[in-house]
C-alpha cells in the first residue's frame, strides 16, 4: 500500500498492490459494476458487490477509483480524493 | 431572434425537469430496493438461526437424511445473510447525502488503523506480507467520511489478502 499526493497537493492518492491472479484487462472496468465477477474468480467466494461499494463510496467523495495489472504479477488498485 | 431563445429556454426547461424526474425515479428504485433488500435480510437471519439452533441441538437425533438437509439449509442461509448484508450496505451508501457525517480526516490515521486490523489477520496467513509506502507524509487531511474511507481501505486490502494467498 502506498500514499502519494497527484497534482501537486489536490489529491490523496492510495493505492494496493496484490500479487494474486490479476484482471483480464478487458474487465479492469467492469470489476466496479454490481454483481460483477472476474472469469478469473469464479473459484474465489464473493457476490460482487465490496468493489461497487468501493465505487460508491469513492464517487460520494468526487473521487476515482480504478485497477491495473502490475507488470509482474496481480493487480493494483488505485482510489484519489480531493485533499483540504 | 428572441423566439428562438425562448425556445431554447424552453428545451432547457424540459430538459432539467426531465432529470429531475429522472433522479427522483432513481431515489425511488433506491428507497425500495433498501426496503426489499432489509424484508430479506430480516427472512435470512431467521432462517440462519433456527438452522444453526437445530444443527447445535438436534443434529445427532435426527436421521441422516435430516441432518444433511439441516447443513444444506445454515448454509445457504448463511450465503443469503451475508448477501442481503452487503446488497443493503450498496444501497444505503447508493441513498447517502454527499456531504452528510463528511469532517476532515486523516487517510494517514486510517490507513494505519486498517494495517494493525489486517496484520492480526496476516498471522494466519505466514507467507503473506503487507508493506505501507508513506513517503515520509504524516497528515493528509480530506474532508470525507471516515467510516466509508476505512470500509474501501479495509475491502481492498481484503481482496489483495484473498487473492495473493
Amino acid at each position: 500500500m502506498e500514499l502519494t499526493n497527484q497534482h501537486g497537493i489536490s489529491y490523496w492518492q492510495v493505492s494496493i498492490s496484490d500479487k494474486g491472479i490479476g484482471v483480464p484487462e478487458d474487465e479492469l472496468e467492469s470489476i466496479f459494476k454490481l454483481f460483477f465477477r472476474s472469469s478469473k474468480a469464479k473459484s474465489v467466494p464473493g457476490h460482487g458487490i465490496g468493489l461497487a461499494i468501493c465505487q460508491k463510496i469513492i464517487d460520494n467523495h468526487k473521487g476515482q477509483l480504478k485497477a491495473v495489472n502490475n507488470k509482474n504479477k496481480g493487480v493494483t488498485f488505485y482510489f484519489s480524493i480531493p485533499a483540504v | 431572434m428572441e423566439s428562438c431563445t425562448n425556445n431554447e429556454e424552453n428545451l432547457f426547461n424540459e430538459l432539467n425537469n426531465k432529470i429531475a424526474e429522472l433522479e427522483q425515479q432513481l431515489k425511488n428504485r433506491d428507497e425500495f430496493l433498501a426496503h426489499a433488500v432489509h424484508e430479506l435480510r430480516g427472512a435470512a437471519h431467521n432462517i440462519y438461526f433456527i438452522s444453526d439452533y437445530l444443527s447445535d441441538h438436534w443434529l445427532n437425533i435426527i436421521p441422516s437424511r435430516q441432518q444433511e438437509h439441516v447443513t444444506i439449509i445454515k448454509g445457504l442461509a448463511e450465503h443469503l445473510k451475508v448477501l442481503s448484508e452487503e446488497l443493503l450496505d450498496f444501497e444505503l451508501i447508493s441513498l447517502e447525502i454527499t456531504g452528510a457525517h463528511f469532517n476532515h480526516v486523516n487517510l494517514v490515521e486510517i490507513i494505519s488503523d486498517s494495517i494493525e486490523y489486517y496484520q492480526k489477520t496476516l498471522l494466519r496467513y505466514p507467507d503473506l506480507q503487507m508493506q505501507f509506502h508513506t513517503n515520509n507524509i504524516s497528515e493528509a487531511i480530506i474532508n470525507g467520511h471516515s467510516h466509508r474511507i476505512r470500509q474501501v481501505i479495509t475491502n481492498l486490502l481484503a481482496n489483495a489478502i484473498k487473492y495473493s494467498n
